[in-house]
This record gives structure tokens, C-alpha cells and sequence, in this order.
């Protein structure tokens, strides 16, 4: 193609720049032969005339014709001149010779000769002029026709001349177009290999010293460099490669290392470390110990669907916080923070720690570190244990009868508890609150909190403790309470009397006192003192006041009484609730007094005293009083009466009823109220409120005296004076 | 730019109280329901909300039938936060069934609360 077109456009070029040169030179060199041969003519036309006008003058002037003739002949020598006359003035022939022009009047009166050029020949007119003037015409006609002759020969041949010139032009033209466009295109072709990415092509052969030839030699050049440059890039490349190769085998072992000392540490750390995809898929990498505690995960399987055979709920959670994180609902760190913490299996427990990996503000993966907390908390709970063992030890030394009353007494709400032995859940509420209470009171705080649990679990399903609670309340109880049971029980049968009480029977009897009096007495000492159970009822006040870091004084006045202890347990299990509502809702803080002027110190006083034939017992605190009004607003929300004041006060007892913003350990379920009225009414006793918003509240219990004991009624045997 | 009312709906009154501290704090208005059936009350008294947190365990109604009920009334659909103690995941994919947008744990944080309102009264 390129061939094509570069030596079609030279050989044109060639070609007509030969044709061209040839037909100007021919048709010009022709005409210009022409024009001069025709001249020539001419000046031999005017010549011969003005030699002839020369000549003939004499004949003119004396018609002498063989004189003419005599010209004639010598002109005629020419073969050119075809024809030679002489004229007189008046136009008359004097002689001729040939065809002779005709006479032409205005040469007889020129005095110049002139010329008339035809087709065919040349005329010349000369004037005959003598001394006398002109005296006639000369004419010679030259012909043409050797010219023409010359002519046409010439003709001819300068067209075969030009003809061989421009064939011979046309073939220079082809050879050198030919030759040019096949070293361009030797050119071209090895461009062409190069540009496809060759360069083992032979050097261009072409010793030629013109562009061409210098073109051909400077691509030479050109590729033997490249070739020389590749080398040097391949040379360099390889080198690179093998610097490059010796580094990545080099990082690869270290990777290699790094890897192992990784796996090491996976293998024998006893914590679980694992990543999880976007999918929630647990990775490949992981610690041992995740396979070792839950199980060996398949492939791509969720973390959660690993847990879920092992804890339902805490997959389910898990799974649930995992949606929430992956859903983009809720910030990153907020939707973290919704992950359950604390897995459980069986009896092992396990700390779950979930981290994410955040590039660019998004999640990419989540780490999860967990810890099996199983020895940490068993320590905790042995700790715990024999904490709770030296406090309820310190508390049985400090008072023997007490402890025994209170492990009698909680002992049977635990008993009742976990044999199912009540028969409404408003009763196992209560139950349940007392003993959170007493525990909490007498230092098993573990028990106490583990209670909690059980009625906030209770609070929530509506229902009576599941058997896994129950279970477990019994396992705790026993726990807490059996190996000092062992050193401070009370022997079935005995009693434990005062002894100044059993001094003032023997002085009786050795004054004498009646048989009846002794009796009285007597049984008297089988009836506990209810100035004992106040006093013990004051001292967890104490403990009680100390955890609300309040200030409370405590009184206490039992006046001498007592009570049948079998049938009083209940009620006096029960009535610590009123202590501690007194002291939680009661008595403000310091803070709170001081701004009411109160004295710094709150007051408690539990007094018992007979009125008649009752027996009235009271707890009075000088807190800030029950605000009615708060009262009655929530009674309302209860869908509780509120239309007069008795409708307010009994919905102080109502179970579950509470005016606390929140349940706290001491206080807030309502439950508590409700529980020692029932005890009280069980006795055939009521419970009255009264009190003073600013000023304080008083719950007074009245019972029938009777309420108290056969013993101590039929001691008194109608008298009913104090003993 | 008008400030967005919050709803919170929680029988407990510390909780409410917390969370109306927080979302004042972080610039909203507040609207307070001791339960689910004051909330409904509010809501169809004209109340307009951006978004409504709202305690799962309440008296008189529960959290995720009050969500119930808000997906079958028309209108725009106004997202619902719930707040939750551990125990009933199930009510919490009911929750979500019925269109809650998410969920927290009780107790809370107040910052986490308030990156969580952000986050579900944009647009």
C-alpha cells in the first residue's frame, strides 16, 4: 500500500515533470524553428527583392526585359524563389518569371520594400528606384514549401523524439519511484515489526547516502539501541526480581515465624480470642480454647448458632445485639454496649468482651475475648462464703438467742419456699422479701441479693420462683447457714431463760410467794421477751441505718412483756418491714434534716405496752411523714381507691404498691407492709397508720392481750398487771 | 432548626427521669407517659413525635403491643426505641417484627442513649 501510493505519486510526479519538459521543449523548439525559419524567409524574400530592385533599375528605366531576365536567372538560382517580376509604376509587367503576385499599387509608391506573407509564401515588394524616383516594382516570391517540407520532417520528428523522451521519462520516472518507494517501505516494514514489539530484525540494508539511506541507517541505530536498552531493563528487572524475591522470602519466613508464635499463644492461651465477619461468622484463626469450651465451630457457621445448643437465650441476645450492630440502627459503640455480657454453661461462666474494627468510621470485623470466669468466681463465692460465715458467727456470738431465733424463723421461710408450701403467690412474695430482709440483716448478703434476683425474676414472669430459683435458695441457705448450725443449735426440748428472770422465781419461792405466783411465773419463762426480739429488731436497725448511711438513735421498751414464740415467729419475721420502710422512707438524710432544722440524728423507738385488754405494739419515726398527696396520685395510677383518708392508708399495704422511684435492696417492691399486716391480722390483730407530713409516722399494732399466750393470760388469771 | 420531641414511655419515673435529663441536655423536647395507655392517649390528642423510646415490661399494657398498635394505625410510621432488662429476647424480635427500630439494655447510659436519638430522629 505504501509502496503503492508513494511510488504512484512519484512516478506521477516523475512522469509528468518528464512529459511536461518534453512537450514544452518539443512544441517550443518547433515553433521557435518555425518563427525563425519563417523569418529567414522573410529576410531572404527582402533581400532578393531589393537585390532584384537593385538590379532591374536600368531595365526599368529602359523596359530592358533581357536585363531582367538576366536578374531573373540569377535569383532564380534559389530554389526558393518561385516566382520574380518587375513592375512599372503604373503596374504594367516589365518581366516575370514564375506566378508572380499581382501588382500591388501601394509598394509602387513606397519607397521601403514590403513584405506580404501568405500560407504559402513570402512576397516581397521592392521599389525600382532611380535618380529619378521610383520608377516601379520589384517582386520576388519566396515559397514556402521547403520550409513547409522542413517543417514537417521536423514535426515528426520531434514528436518520436518526444515520444521516446517521455516513454523514456515515464520508465525513469517508474524505476525511481519503484526503487525510492521500496526502500521507504523496506523502512516502513521494520517499523512495523518493531512497533509490534520485535526488535530481532536484521539491519535495513541500504549504503545509500541520501534521506532515505539516512533514514534507514539512523533506524538501524535506533533499534540496535532499544535492543541495548530492553537488555539494560531486563538485566535491571531481573536483578530487582532477585533482590525483590530474596525480601519477600525473607518477610514470608518471618511471617512464617510470627504466624507460629502466634499459633503458639493461641494454642496454649487459656482466654478465647476469635474474629467474627460481617455475617456474624466466626473466623478460622481463634484460639484454642473456643473450640475447647464450645465446640469446633463448622464452616462459617455465626458465633451465635455455636453458643445456641449450649445457651439459648444468650444466643439469642447475642444474635439480636448483632442485627442491631450490623443494621447501622444505633452508633457503633451504642450498639456494643447491647451485648450480653455474661455467658452461662451450665456451671461455668464466661465473660464475653466484643470489640469492633472500624476503618474509616466502618465496621469491617468484631473481635470477641472471653474469659472463663468459673475459678474467679468460685473463689469470689468461697470468699464471700466464708465472709458472710464469720459475720453470722460474730452475730451468734454477740447474740446467741437471736441468731437461733432468726435461723429458726428463716429457716422455715426458706423451707416454705422451696417445698412450694404457700398457697398464693401474694403469700411467696412476701416470703420471699422477709427472707431477703433478714439475711441482708444478719450479714448473708450474698442470699440476700441472690432474693432480689428471685423476686425482680418473679416481678417480671408474674410467677412463683421457677425450680432452678427454689433450687438453688435452698442450696444457698444451706450453705450459709449449716456448719454454724452445727456449733449453735438449739436442742429440741430446752429453753434459755434469763437469768435474773430464773433468780426472781427462786426468790419468790424462798420468800414464800403463793403456788399460783410461781406457776405464773414459771410459765412466764416459757414465753420469750418481747423486749429481747425489740431489742434485737433495734439492733438491725442499726445495721440497717449504717448500709443508708443515716444517723438513727434507737428506742426500745418491750415493758416486761412476752410473748408465745411458735405463734408470734411470723409476725415478728415480718415486722422488720416496718423497720426498714421507717428507716429508708422514714427518716431523710442528714442533708434533708438539717434543712427541715431537725436534729442531725433520726429516732426510731419500738415500744410495747398492755392498754386494757390489748396489747399495742408501735414503731414510731420522726421522718418526714407520708406525703398523702404523692400517695394518693399513684394510688390512682393503681387504679387504687383515693376517696377518703382510710382508702389512702390502705393502700400502704396493698401488695406491690410502693411510692419508692425504685427498687433498692432495703426497700421499693411494697411487698413488705402488705406482709406484716397479714401476720398481724393472722393474729387477730389490725394495723393502724398515723402520720404527719415533716413530722414523722407511727404504725401502731393492736392485738388481743390473749394474743400473746395461754401462759401469759392464764398467768395473769385475770389480772392483767405487768409480771 | 425546630427542636424534635422526644416520647418516653416507662412506668418507672427514675427511668423517665433519667433519659428526659439526657435528651434535654442533647437538645430535644421531651414528652413523658407513665404507661403505654397514656402514650396512645397523648398520640391521639395530637402529640407529634419524632421519636418514641419506650420500656418493654409496663402495667396495663406491654411496650410490644403498643408497638402493635402504633404499626396499624396509618400515617407515617414514627420510630420506636425499646429499653429492656435482660430475660425476654423473644419480646424484643417481636419488638422488632412489629417495626421497633432498636433496642437498648436497662440501665443505660445517658451518652449512648443520646448518640442513639441522634441517630434515629436524623432526616
Amino acid at each position: 500500500m505504501l509502496r503503492a501510493g508513494i511510488q504512484a505519486k512519484l512516478f506521477l510526479v516523475i512522469a509528468a515533470l518528464a512529459l511536461t519538459t518534453t512537450l514544452v521543449l518539443t512544441v517550443g523548439g518547433w515553433r521557435w524553428y518555425q518563427a525563425t525559419a519563417t523569418h529567414d524567409l522573410e529576410r531572404k524574400a527582402l533581400t532578393y527583392g531589393q537585390l532584384v530592385g537593385e538590379t532591374v533599375e536600368s531595365a526599368v528605366a529602359f523596359e530592358d526585359q533581357v536585363t531582367a531576365n538576366e536578374a531573373f536567372t540569377a535569383v532564380m538560382v534559389d530554389t526558393d524563389i518561385s516566382a520574380v517580376a518587375v513592375f512599372r509604376s503604373d503596374g504594367t509587367l516589365i518581366a516575370g518569371r514564375g506566378d508572380p503576385v499581382a501588382f500591388v499599387a501601394s509598394a509602387a509608391s513606397s519607397k521601403a520594400p514590403s513584405l506580404l506573407t501568405s500560407r504559402d509564401s513570402v512576397t516581397c515588394l521592392a521599389p525600382v528606384i532611380s535618380r529619378e524616383g521610383p520608377r516601379g516594382t520589384a517582386v520576388v516570391v519566396v515559397s514556402k514549401a521547403a520550409l513547409q517540407r522542413q517543417l514537417r520532417l521536423l514535426r515528426l520528428a520531434a514528436t518520436l523524439i518526444a515520444l521516446g523522451t517521455i516513454a523514456g521519462g515515464f520508465f525513469v520516472a517508474w524505476w525511481l519511484s519503484r526503487s525510492l518507494a521500496r526502500r521507504i517501505a523496506r523502512v516502513g516494514d521494520a517499523a512495523t515489526v518493531v512497533a509490534s514489539g520485535t526488535l530481532a530484525i536484521p539491519p535495513i540494508a541500504d549504503a545509500s547516502s541520501d534521506e532515505v539511506g539516512r533514514l534507514a541507517t539512523s533506524f538501524n541505530t535506533m533499534v540496535a539501541e532499544l535492543r541495548r536498552l530492553v537488555q539494560q531493563a531486563e538485566d535491571t528487572a531481573a536483578e530487582e526480581q532477585g533482590r525483590l524475591e530474596k525480601i519477600v522470602t525473607a518477610r514470608t519466613r518471618e511471617l512464617a515465624a510470627r504466624n507460629d508464635a502466634m499459633r503458639q499463644l493461641l494454642d496454649h492461651v487459656d482466654e478465647g480470642f476469635l474474629t467474627l465477619d460481617l455475617a456474624g461468622c466466626i473466623g478460622d484463626e481463634r484460639s484454642t480454647a473456643v473450640d475447647r469450651w464450645f465446640g469446633t465451630p463448622a464452616s462459617g457457621m455465626p458465633f451465635w448458632k455455636l453458643i445456641t445448643p449450649l445457651n439459648e437465650s444468650y444466643a439469642l441476645w447475642f444474635e439480636l445485639a448483632w442485627e442491631s450492630l450490623c443494621d447501622g440502627t444505633l452508633p457503633v459503640f451504642t450498639a456494643i454496649q447491647q451485648f450480653p455480657t455474661r455467658l452461662q454453661i451450665g456451671t461455668r461462666s464466661y465473660d464475653v468482651a466484643v470489640t469492633p474494627v472500624l476503618e474509616d468510621e466502618i465496621l469491617v470485623q468484631t473481635i470477641l475475648h472471653i474469659r472463663d470466669l468459673t475459678p474467679q468466681l468460685e473463689q469470689e463465692r468461697v470468699e464471700s462464703l466464708q465472709r458472710e460465715t464469720l459475720a453470722l458467727l460474730e452475730r451468734a456470738i454477740d447474740d446467741r438467742v437471736g441468731y437461733l431465733a432468726f435461723m429458726a424463723e428463716n429457716g422455715a421461710i426458706a423451707e416454705a419456699i422451696t417445698r412450694e408450701k404457700h398457697p398464693s403467690l401474694v403469700e411467696i412474695t412476701r416470703a420471699v422479701h422477709t427472707l431477703k430482709g433478714n439475711c441482708g440483716l444478719f450479714g448473708l448478703a450474698s442470699l440476700a441479693s441472690f432474693c432480689h434476683d428471685v423476686e425482680t425474676r418473679m416481678a417480671e414472669s408474674g410467677d412463683a420462683p421457677s425450680k432452678d430459683d427454689r433450687d438453688e435458695l435452698a442450696k444457698r441457705w444451706f450453705a450459709a447457714t449449716a456448719r454454724l448450725g452445727i456449733i449453735f443449735s438449739k436442742q429440741e426440748g430446752s429453753l434459755t431463760v434469763d437469768r435474773d428472770e430464773i433468780g426472781a422465781v427462786i426468790d419468790g419461792a424462798a420468800k414464800g410467794s403463793s403456788r399460783a405466783e410461781l406457776v405464773r411465773r414459771l410459765r412466764l419463762l416459757r414465753l420469750d421477751s418481747v423486749d429481747a426480739r425489740l431489742r434485737q429488731i433495734a439492733y438491725q436497725a442499726t445495721i440497717v441505718a449504717e448500709k443508708l448511711d443515716k444517723s438513727v438513735n434507737v428506742f426500745v421498751d418491750g415493758a416486761g412483756l412476752r410473748f408465745e414464740p411458735n405463734a408470734w415467729a411470723p409476725f415478728w419475721s415480718s415486722f422488720v418491714h416496718v423497720m426498714r420502710n421507717a428507716l429508708d422512707h422514714g427518716v431523710e438524710s442528714a442533708e434533708r434534716r438539717e434543712l427541715a432544722g431537725k436534729p442531725e440524728a433520726g429516732t426510731f423507738s419500738l415500744a410495747a405496752r398492755l392498754e386494757g385488754d390489748r396489747f399495742v405494739l408501735e414503731a414510731r419515726d420522726d421522718g418526714g411523714g407520708v406525703d398523702w398527696s404523692v400517695l394518693a396520685e399513684r394510688a390512682r395510677e393503681r387504679g387504687l381507691p383515693t376517696a377518703t383518708r382510710a382508702d389512702l392508708e390502705e393502700a400502704l399495704f396493698v401488695d406491690g404498691f410502693t411510692t419508692k422511684e425504685e427498687v433498692s435492696e432495703t426497700s421499693g417492691r411494697g411487698v413488705g407492709l402488705g406482709a406484716v399486716r397479714a401476720h398481724c391480722v393472722a393474729l387477730g390483730g389490725i394495723v393502724t397508720v398515723a402520720s404527719q407530713l415533716g413530722t414523722g409516722t407511727t404504725f401502731r399494732f393492736c392485738f388481743p392481750a390473749a394474743a400473746l399466750g395461754d401462759a401469759y393470760v392464764t398467768a395473769h388469771d385475770g389480772n392483767r398487771a405487768v409480771a | 432548626m425546630s427542636q424534635q420531641t422526644v416520647m418516653v414511655v416507662d412506668d418507672s419515673a427514675s427511668v423517665r427521669l433519667q433519659a428526659s435529663r439526657a435528651l434535654l441536655e442533647a437538645g430535644f423536647e421531651v414528652l413523658e407517659a407513665c404507661d403505654a395507655v397514656d402514650a396512645l392517649e397523648k398520640l391521639e390528642a395530637g402529640a407529634v413525635v419524632a421519636l418514641i423510646i419506650c420500656d418493654i415490661n409496663m402495667p396495663r399494657m406491654t411496650g410490644v403491643d403498643f408497638i402493635e398498635l402504633l404499626a396499624q394505625k396509618p400515617g407515617p410510621r414514627t420510630p420506636v426505641l425499646m429499653i429492656t432488662t435482660e430475660g425476654h429476647p423473644a419480646l424484643i424480635q417481636r419488638a422488632k417484627a412489629s417495626g421497633a427500630k432498636g433496642w437498648m439494655m436497662k440501665p443505660f447510659k445517658s451518652e449512648l442513649l443520646i448518640a442513639a436519638a441522634r441517630r434515629l430522629t436524623v432526616g
